[in-house]
């Protein structure tokens, strides 16, 4: 958190800096006199914002947010007092201070006229003392009201530390803002895929071409002479630190830190998430710089492949088992539609397909529901089919006919959404389906036999813009294994029936080689 | 003829010309990306014109003549709506590796793909002076009624029908009123098979 974005810190900034000159009050006392030009800079400030009518300060509204920065006292006799509107609380390097529950929520042009003084630890001089401002308690009533409060030293007085980082989500995102570096955080994967197409997964590869899962971290300079340094380190979650986004040169580590003189800052560097975090923002990334830091945080999103039905089952019974009763209704409705998995009987509502129902499971627990985290679903599919008539040669249908991409990370399968789930489950899991085959049941003219072979690889990518991935391009990254399947159809004409429909040429109870959905990749071959 | 590598080279080129818009803005790559989509368009809509000329399809031209309407939902091809609306009943063998509703129909999903070009195309049809039929084929109301809920959401949709209604008059109104009856029943996939099925025999 930088301190000094607040609207509300410039008041908080140039108030310390006025009260440095230093007048003098009791420790502990609540003052109603103020020197004069003490007191008329703190309630012009009030008052000017809200007669110019400033649309950032008509009102000052600080309900649910916090302010957190750095304070070094010039003398150890400085001390600090506040004046407030209601609710406020402070503490000073994560102890309590007296300072709470001024006012309740008053509509009051002007701040209470309460100068409090805080109290404080025996400053030590030159020390950074780590001060947060809370305000989630206030009220803010109406127009009127003016939730702020100013800190601000006497004294001897003393300065302002800034030091400050700001990090970005993966895939070149947005800045996260200061208020959320550390509530929300960053996102980016987990960096286990392979970009590069090189067999290698990205978390164990150097120089890769196209990455776009670090996260940028910019680092700011603080005040203070060039030869000092300022360091970064992790200090907890699987992440570490590159001189670029496509991973050439590793940040050098000192102790476990990246050092850098501040005659090279301001700097910016990449951090990429080697593994998946166990938690949301799991990560913690810390700048420290002769004790004052700044802190973000970071998650790594990976997703686990959970299992896939395909044996042939009643989509009742199947829906029963507890690994599949929070199927989401979207893609639920295509096995409902075609009334299980398997080996689906052949008529006109279901066509001729085999029905597979596959599971997936977002980590960490909890990042369903965070902000801009989008899941697709998506595949990439080899297939061929061939047609035959009774003695005759069996013919390649061409467009039918789909190779695997060569790219890693492509898609060739993924033209619509409608196949998956729309949003995670409670549990945090997202479905998709696929029925591979025909739609249409009836075998055309000069058709006496059909086969068709297919192989699919079902994995899921993410984006961290809002927008939800659709579509054969590459977009956002791919966020899990590759679940690897398989579809086999054999299908002739069915004499019997006087429908004038396929069926399938080994039944519709047992899965065979030629008529199956499951596991695993088989080879697509020739016809027979 | 477009084929997928023609398509591939056409995605190709407007990449392309995104790439080259960053750094220096070139209005005539514009120009040509959208000739290009048009000359593809133009002839894909002849090449499923002769496909549909055939008084029977072989499996083969089937698959083709599905792979060649998705095309015209991939492209957004607004130039196709007509053809689509007026084949819109056309059964393929419906070829899924990836499931999608009516894709032994093909159109449907094109026209969805297109969006609201296809609602203003199937409202002119409901003119009998622009449509060969003086009413139209129930089998079809039921499949634009589909078409317009998916592209508009139920209650924008209802509205147009109406508002359109509301405006005709003669034949022209009873098509529109027939479409909206068929509109309110708010089909799923399932009834509307059950639907078309019924109408056939």
């Amino acid at each position: 958190m930088n301190l000094f974005k607040n609207p509300l810190t410039h008041v908080f900034a140039a108030i310390i800096m006025a009260g440095s000159t230093g007048f003098a009050l009791p420790l502990g006392g609540v003052i109603t006199n103020m020197p004069s030009a003490n007191e008329t800079t703190v309630r012009t400030e009030a008052e000017r914002q809200m007669k110019d009518k400033d649309t950032r300060f008509k009102s000052v509204k600080v309900e649910n947010d916090v302010f957190d920065g750095y304070f070094i006292p010039a003398s150890a006799s400085t001390r600090l007092a506040v004046v407030s509107d209601d609710g406020v609380t402070i503490t000073i390097d994560g102890a309590a201070t007296n300072v709470t529950n001024f006012g309740a929520g008053q509509s009051d042009k002007n701040i209470d006229q309460v100068f409090k003084v805080v109290s404080t630890p025996t400053f030590v001089v030159g020390r950074a003392y780590r001060i947060k401002v809370d305000y989630s308690n206030t009220i803010h009533t109406d127009d009127n009201d003016f939730d702020g409060m100013t800190l601000f030293a006497f004294n001897g007085g003393g300065r302002t530390q800034e030091v400050n980082m700001i990090i970005s989500r993966g895939q070149d995102g947005y800045a996260v803002p200061d208020d959320e570096e550390e509530t929300i955080g960053a996102f980016t994967v987990a960096n286990r895929n392979n970009t590069d197409n090189d067999g290698t997964p990205d978390n164990s590869d150097n120089n890769v071409p196209g990455e776009k899962d670090l996260m940028k971290l910019e680092i700011s300079r603080p005040a203070g002479p060039a030869t000092d340094k300022a360091s970064v380190k992790v200090t907890s979650g699987s992440a570490r630190f590159w001189e670029s986004s496509t991973k050439v040169n590793p940040v050098p580590l000192v102790n476990g830190a990246a050092e850098f003189t501040l005659s090279n800052l301001p700097k910016t560097i990449y951090v990429e998430t080697t593994a998946t975090s166990p938690s949301l923002r799991s990560i913690s990334i810390e700048l420290d710089y002769k004790g004052s830091k700044d802190t973000v945080k970071a998650t790594g999103v990976w997703v686990q492949f959970s299992g896939a039905a395909h044996d042939t089952k009643d989509a009742a019974s199947l829906f029963a088992d507890p690994v599949w009763s929070d199927t989401t209704a979207q893609p639920r409705d295509w096995i409902d539609g075609r009334g299980g998995t398997g080996l689906r009987p052949i008529n006109t509502t279901n066509g001729v397909v085999n029905a597979i129902l596959i599971k997936f499971t977002l980590l960490p627990s909890g990042v369903a529901g965070s902000q801009n985290v989008s899941f697709d679903i998506t595949r990439q599919a080899e297939g061929r089919m061939w047609t035959q008539v009774e003695g005759g040669t069996p013919t390649l249908i061409p467009e039918a006919t789909r190779t695997f991409p060569n790219s890693n990370e492509q898609p060739n399968d993924a033209i619509h959404n409608d196949d998956e789930s729309v949003s995670p489950s409670a549990q945090g899991n997202i479905y998709s389906i696929d029925i591979p085959g025909l739609q249409n049941p009836q075998v055309p003219d000069g058709v006496d036999i059909l086969t068709f072979r297919a192989n699919f690889k079902e994995y899921v990518r993410v984006t961290f813009n809002g927008i939800r991935p659709l579509g054969n391009s590459v977009i956002g990254s791919r966020c899990s294994d590759k679940y690897l399947w398989h579809v086999a159809h054999k299908l002739e004409f069915d004499a019997g029936a006087f429908t004038g429909n396929f069926r399938r040429t080994t039944g519709d109870t047992t899965e065979t080689p030629d008529n199956s959905i499951g596991d695993d990749h088989i080879v697509i071959g020739g016809p027979n | 003829m477009i084929n997928r590598l023609t398509l591939i080279l056409f995605t190709g080129a407007l990449l392309s010309f995104q790439c080259t818009a960053q750094s220096k803005p070139n209005g005539s790559a514009i120009q040509i990306a959208y000739e290009q989509q048009n000359k593809a368009v133009t002839e894909t809509i002849d090449e499923c014109k002769r496909l549909l000329a055939k008084d029977k399809l072989t499996f083969s031209d089937s698959v083709k003549l599905e792979s060649r309407i998705s095309l015209f939902g991939l492209l957004r091809a607004e130039q196709a709506t007509s053809l689509l609306v007026q084949n819109v009943t056309r059964r393929t063998v419906g070829l899924m590796l990836e499931a999608r509703a009516f894709a032994d129909f093909p159109s449907v999903d094109a026209l969805i793909q297109i969006g609201n070009p296809s609602v203003h195309e199937i409202l002119r049809r409901m003119k009998p002076q622009i449509s060969t039929a003086t009413e139209y084929p129930e089998r079809d109301l039921h499949l634009f009624a589909y078409v317009i809920r998916q592209v508009d959401g139920d209650e924008v949709g209802l509205f147009r029908l109406e508002l359109e209604a509301k405006r005709a008059t003669g034949t022209h109104k009873l098509n529109l009123l027939n479409l909206i009856d068929i509109y309110k029943l708010n089909e799923t996939e399932a009834q509307i098979r059950v639907a078309l099925t019924a109408e056939e025999k």
